[in-house]
C-alpha cells in the first residue's frame, strides 16, 4: 500500500538577521491511506512548520533546505505557487486551529462555502449553494439555512469549526491536514468535532495528518502517532503501543505529565506530583518572621507510580476514606476562610455609542460558597459559565451587584492594605498579567513596600530574591524584562509575585492553561509544593477536568452563571452527579483507555 | 500556528538595531550636524547675518566673500542660513515637548477617568480639531507681540489634541490588559497604576509620535513666519527668508529662497527618519 504523503529528510530554516533557526531537522513522515496519523509535540517543536510546509504555506522568510515532501508521487517542495494550488483544497485539505481567523469575517458561510464549491466541483452558483446545505447537514448543523446567511462572527466557536471542516471536506481531498483543530474548543464541544471529523474522513477514505499537543486526542482519534521535539521526530508507532509503552524518555515524560482523570496528588494518603522535566521542590522560607511550624511535606514518590494506572474509582468513594496519614488529606477541618454568600454579577453590554440595544447580562447569579483553610478548592466550568467572573469577585477586582464575599470575616470590598495582601490573584496569562516594561524584580518589590510587607528598598529587594528562589528562578533574574522568559517562567515570576506578600489565599484563575504539558506538570507541582510549603489555601478555577480532579480537594461546577453543585473530589464519579458535571466528566478524552473508533 | 507565526527572534542590542536603519542613522546624522551649525553660529558665520550692504545686492550663488550670494537688502544668506534656524529648532522642540506632556496627562485621565469626565474631555478634545490653527496665531499675535511666544502657543495647541488622542487610545488599549488589574489586585492606586504602570507602556509611541511631530512643527512654524507672525525681521529665520526670496525667486536669484527651503526640508525629514529609528528601538 503506497503512502498518501511521504516526507522524506525535511529541513526548514528561519533566517534571521546573523542567525539561522533550525525549525525543522530532517523530518520523515509517512501518512497511510485512510489513516489518522497524530503529530504531537510541544510548542516549538516544529510540528506546525511541518505541517505549513506541506502545502506549501511558510510564512515569509522560511525556506526547505532539504528533503521532499511527495503527494500521491507527486513532488510538492520547490513547485511553484499555481502548480501548488492544484494540490490545495482538491487533493490536501486544510482546518486550522482558530477558525475565528481562518474564515473571511466579510463573507457569509455561504458565499465562502459556494466560493469552494464552485472553484473545486466546477458547479454552478445554485448548485454550490445546495451543496454548502447539505454538507453543513453533513457537519451536524441543524439549520443550515441561517448559517449560510451567517457570517463568521455570528457563530460559536464549534459551529466555526464544523463550517471549517465542511469547507475542507466538500472538495473531497485525499489528505487533510488538521492543526489542533479542537484547541481554541471547549472541551465539551471538543469530543463532538474530533468524532464528527473521524466520522466524515472514515465515510470518504480520507487520511488525516492531525497536529496536536493533546496525548488525549491523539488517544482518542488516531491509529498511528509520531512525537516531535525540536524539529526531529523521536517516536513513530502504533497509538496503543507508543501511549502504552512508550520507547523514547521524551514521550514517557509528555504522556506522564498528563494529569489522568481519576488520579488525585493526595490518594490513599500518598503525596504524589506529576512526573516533570525538572522537579524543583521549595526548600526556602519566605522571611524570618514568620517561622511558625509547618506541616513538613511528607515524602513524594517522584516520579509518580503512573504505570499501574488504578481503574476509575467507582461511586463508593466517600469522605470517610480521605482519613490517611496525611494532614493535608482533611482540609474539612479547616474553618471558612473566603466565605462567598448570594453573590450576583451583571453586565451591562450595548447602550449608548455601541449600536445596540442596552441589556444586562447576569454572569454570576447567586452563588454560595465557602472555601476552608488548607484547602484547594476547585471551580470548573465551560468557558462562559461565568467561573472566571466569580474569581474575580472573590479576588474584589470587580464591583458585585449583589450578595456579600468575606475574607477572614471582613468583606473584600473594603479591604485594607494588610487585608489586601492576604488574598492574591495569579492569572491565566502571565504574558499580560506582567507588565512588559517593567522589571520583574520591580514588579515583586513594589507591592512589597506598597503593603508595607517590607520597610525599605533592601528588604524588598531581599524578599523578592527568596519569593523567586521559591518558584525555582534564580534571584539575579530580578534585573530581567518578562520578555527574557520562556512562558513557564514567566508563570513562575507571576506566582512569586504573589507568594512574596506571604497571603494566606492564592485565587488561580486557569494558572496553567496557556502552558505545555510538561510546563503544566513542573507548574502544578510547584503549586502544590507552595502550598504545603507556606500554608496557603488555593481557589483553583480551571476547565481541564484531569487538572482539576488531580489538583483539589472539593470541586465546585460551575454552569451558566450558577454553581450547580459541590463535592469532594473523591466523589467526583458518584452516581448523583448533575448533568453538566457529568457531560464535563464525559469529555474528557483518557490517555490510557483505548477507543474502539480505530481503525 | 504559533511556531510559525513567531519563530524565536534574535536579541539585538539597542544601538544594533538603530545603525541597521540607515535613514534613522542619516536622520541623527543630519540633526546633530544642523543643531551643532545653529549652536556655532556666531563663530562659523563669515559675515553679521543682519548686516545689508546696499554695494552688493542679490549676488549670485558662488560671488567671492559671499559664497551662497546675498538677497535684496544685499545680506549674506549663507549667513543667515546658518543662523536662522535657532528659533524655529527651539520653537518647535520646546512646544512639542509641551504638547507631549499636556497631551499624555489628558489622555491618561480620559482613558481612566470615569465615562462622563472621559466623554466631557474628549469632546472637547474633537471641538480643538475642528479649530483651524491659523486663526489661534492670528488672535494670538494680536494680543502679544508677534514671535516666538505666538509660534510657541499655536503649536502647543496645534499639538495637543492629536497627542491626547493617541495616548487615549493607547491607554484604553492598556487599561485592558491583566497587568493593569494585578497591579490593583497588589494594592496600588489608580495615580500610581497611570504612572507607573500604563505610562512606561505609552513612552515608546509618544516619544516615536512626537519625533515626527517636531518635523512637523519646523515646517508649520516655517510658514508662521513666512506670514510675519513668528520670528521679526531682522532676525534671520528660514521661514522669513523663504518668503522674502520668494519675491525675487523668478527675478534671477533663486538661491536665496532654495537654500533655506532645502534646509526646512531637510531638517523635517531629518525628524522624521529619527522616529522611525525610535520606533526600531523601543519597540524591539
Amino acid at each position: 500500500m503506497t503512502a498518501v504523503l511521504t516526507v522524506d529528510g525535511l529541513h526548514v530554516d528561519f533566517p534571521l538577521p546573523g542567525d539561522v533557526v533550525h525549525a525543522v531537522r530532517g523530518v520523515d513522515l509517512e501518512v497511510r491511506p485512510g489513516e489518522v496519523l497524530a503529530l504531537v509535540g510541544e510548542s516549538g517543536s516544529g510540528k506546525s512548520v511541518t505541517a505549513a510546509s506541506i502545502l506549501g504555506l511558510l510564512p515569509g522568510t522560511a525556506r526547505i533546505t532539504a528533503g521532499s515532501i511527495r503527494f500521491e508521487g507527486n513532488e510538492l517542495v520547490g513547485l511553484p505557487e499555481k502548480r501548488l494550488n492544484v494540490f490545495r483544497g482538491a487533493g490536501i485539505g486544510m482546518i486550522f486551529q482558530d477558525p475565528v481567523t481562518s474564515l473571511d469575517p466579510s463573507f457569509t458561510i455561504g458565499s465562502q462555502l459556494g466560493d469552494t464549491a464552485r472553484l473545486h466541483l466546477r458547479v454552478s452558483r445554485d448548485e454550490a449553494r445546495e451543496v454548502g446545505r447539505t454538507w453543513l447537514d453533513r457537519v451536524g448543523i441543524t439549520d443550515p439555512e441561517r448559517v449560510l446567511r451567517s457570517y463568521p462572527h455570528e457563530l460559536s466557536g464549534g459551529m466555526r469549526q464544523r463550517v471549517m471542516i465542511a469547507l475542507a471536506g466538500l472538495s473531497g481531498p485525499k489528505l487533510l491536514i488538521a492543526d489542533e483543530p479542537t484547541t481554541a474548543l471547549d472541551a465539551t464541544v471538543q469530543k463532538q468535532i474530533l468524532d464528527l471529523l473521524l466520522d466524515l474522513t472514515g465515510e470518504t477514505g480520507t487520511a488525516v495528518l492531525l497536529i496536536t499537543h493533546d496525548f488525549g486526542v491523539v488517544s482518542h482519534t488516531s491509529s498511528r502517532v509520531a512525537v516531535m521535539r525540536e524539529g526531529a521526530i523521536v517516536e513513530v508507532g502504533e497509538t496503543a503501543q507508543v501511549l502504552g509503552a512508550p520507547e523514547h524518555p521524551y514521550t514517557r515524560t509528555l504522556i506522564d505529565s498528563v494529569p489522568e482523570i481519576g488520579q488525585r496528588h493526595s490518594a490513599g494518603g500518598q503525596e504524589r506530583r506529576l512526573l516533570s522535566a525538572a522537579a524543583h521542590t521549595a526548600r526556602v522560607h519566605l522571611s524570618s518572621e514568620t517561622d511558625s511550624p509547618r506541616p513538613s511535606p511528607s515524602p513524594r514518590p517522584s516520579p509518580s507510580p503512573r504505570s499501574g494506572r488504578s481503574p476509575r474509582p467507582g461511586g463508593s468513594a466517600g469522605l470517610g476514606d480521605s482519613t490517611g496519614p496525611n494532614v493535608l488529606a482533611s482540609p474539612a477541618a479547616g474553618r471558612p476562610i473566603l466565605e462567598i454568600s448570594r453573590v450576583s454579577k451583571d453586565f451591562t453590554v450595548g447602550g449608548l455609542g455601541t449600536g445596540r440595544h442596552k441589556a444586562t447580562l447576569r454572569a454570576v447569579d447567586d452563588v454560595t460558597l465557602s472555601v476552608r483553610r488548607g484547602e484547594i478548592f476547585g471551580l470548573i466550568g465551560e468557558s462562559g459559565s461565568g467561573k472566571s467572573t466569580l474569581a474575580r469577585l472573590a479576588g474584589g477586582l470587580l464591583p458585585r451587584t449583589a450578595g456579600k464575599i468575606n475574607f477572614d470575616g471582613t468583606d473584600v470590598a473594603a479591604a485594607g492594605r494588610e487585608l489586601r495582601r492576604r488574598f492574591q490573584y495569579v492569572f491565566q496569562d502571565a504574558t499580560t498579567a506582567l507588565n512588559p516594561r517593567i522589571k520583574v524584580g520591580d514588579q515583586i518589590a513594589r507591592p512589597l513596600l506598597r503593603l508595607g510587607k517590607a520597610t525599605g528598598r533592601r528588604q524588598a529587594a531581599e524578599l523578592t530574591g527568596r519569593a523567586l528562589d521559591l518558584v525555582g528562578l534564580s534571584a539575579g533574574y530580578a534585573d530581567r524584562y518578562p520578555r527574557e522568559f520562556s512562558g513557564g517562567q514567566r508563570q513562575r515570576v507571576s506566582i512569586a509575585r504573589a507568594i512574596a506578600l506571604e497571603p494566606d489565599l492564592l485565587i488561580l484563575d486557569e494558572p496553567t492553561s496557556a502552558l505545555d504539558v510538561s510546563t503544566q506538570a513542573t507548574i502544578l507541582n510547584l503549586l502544590l509544593d507552595l502550598k504545603d510549603e507556606l500554608d496557603l489555601t488555593y481557589l483553583f478555577i480551571g476547565h481541564n477536568l484531569a487538572v482539576i480532579e488531580f489538583v483539589c480537594d472539593r470541586i465546585g461546577v460551575m454552569h451558566q452563571g450558577s454553581l450547580i453543585e459541590t463535592f469532594s473530589a473523591d466523589e467526583l464519579f458518584a452516581a448523583d452527579r448533575q448533568p453538566a458535571t457529568r457531560a464535563l466528566l464525559d469529555a474528557v478524552l483518557p490517555i490510557g483507555a483505548p477507543t474502539t473508533t480505530k481503525g | 500556528m504559533t511556531a510559525v507565526i513567531a519563530p524565536p527572534r534574535l536579541r539585538r542590542s539597542a544601538v544594533a538595531r538603530f545603525v541597521r536603519n540607515r535613514e534613522a542613522l542619516l536622520g541623527l546624522v543630519v540633526l546633530v550636524v544642523v543643531i551643532g551649525i545653529s549652536v556655532l553660529a556666531p563663530w562659523l558665520a563669515p559675515h553679521d547675518p543682519n548686516a545689508g550692504d546696499p554695494e552688493s545686492v542679490l549676488l549670485p550663488t558662488g560671488s567671492a566673500g559671499h559664497l551662497l550670494g546675498t538677497d535684496d537688502q544685499g545680506r549674506d544668506v549663507l549667513s543667515r542660513l546658518l543662523y536662522g534656524g535657532r528659533g524655529a529648532l527651539v520653537v518647535a522642540t520646546v512646544s512639542v515637548a509641551a504638547a507631549l506632556v499636556i497631551g499624555t496627562l489628558l489622555g491618561l485621565t480620559g482613558a481612566f477617568a470615569g465615562r462622563r469626565t472621559s466623554g466631557v474631555l474628549m469632546r472637547v478634545i474633537d471641538l480643538l480639531f475642528a479649530f483651524p490653527v491659523i486663526l489661534v496665531a492670528l488672535s494670538l499675535a494680536a494680543i502679544v507681540q508677534p514671535g516666538p511666544g505666538v509660534l510657541i502657543g499655536t503649536v502647543v495647541f496645534g499639538a495637543v489634541p492629536y497627542v491626547t488622542r493617541i495616548v487615549y487610545a493607547e491607554a484604553k488599549i492598556e487599561r485592558g490588559k491583566d497587568y493593569v488589574e494585578a497591579a490593583r489586585s497588589l494594592g496600588a492606586s489608580e495615580p500610581a497604576i497611570l504612572l507607573t504602570e500604563v505610562l512606561p507602556n505609552l513612552v515608546s509611541s509618544v516619544v516615536i509620535y512626537g519625533t515626527s511631530l517636531v518635523g512637523i512643527n519646523i515646517v508649520f512654524t516655517a510658514s508662521l513666519s513666512a506670514l510675519g507672525l513668528g520670528i521679526q525681521p531682522p532676525n534671520p529665520d528660514w521661514g522669513r527668508m523663504l518668503a522674502e526670496g520668494a519675491k525675487v525667486l523668478v527675478t534671477g536669484s533663486p538661491g536665496v529662497a532654495t537654500f533655506p527651503a532645502v534646509a526646512i526640508l531637510l531638517v523635517a525629514l531629518a525628524f522624521n527618519w529619527l522616529g522611525d529609528g525610535l520606533r526600531d528601538v523601543l519597540n524591539p
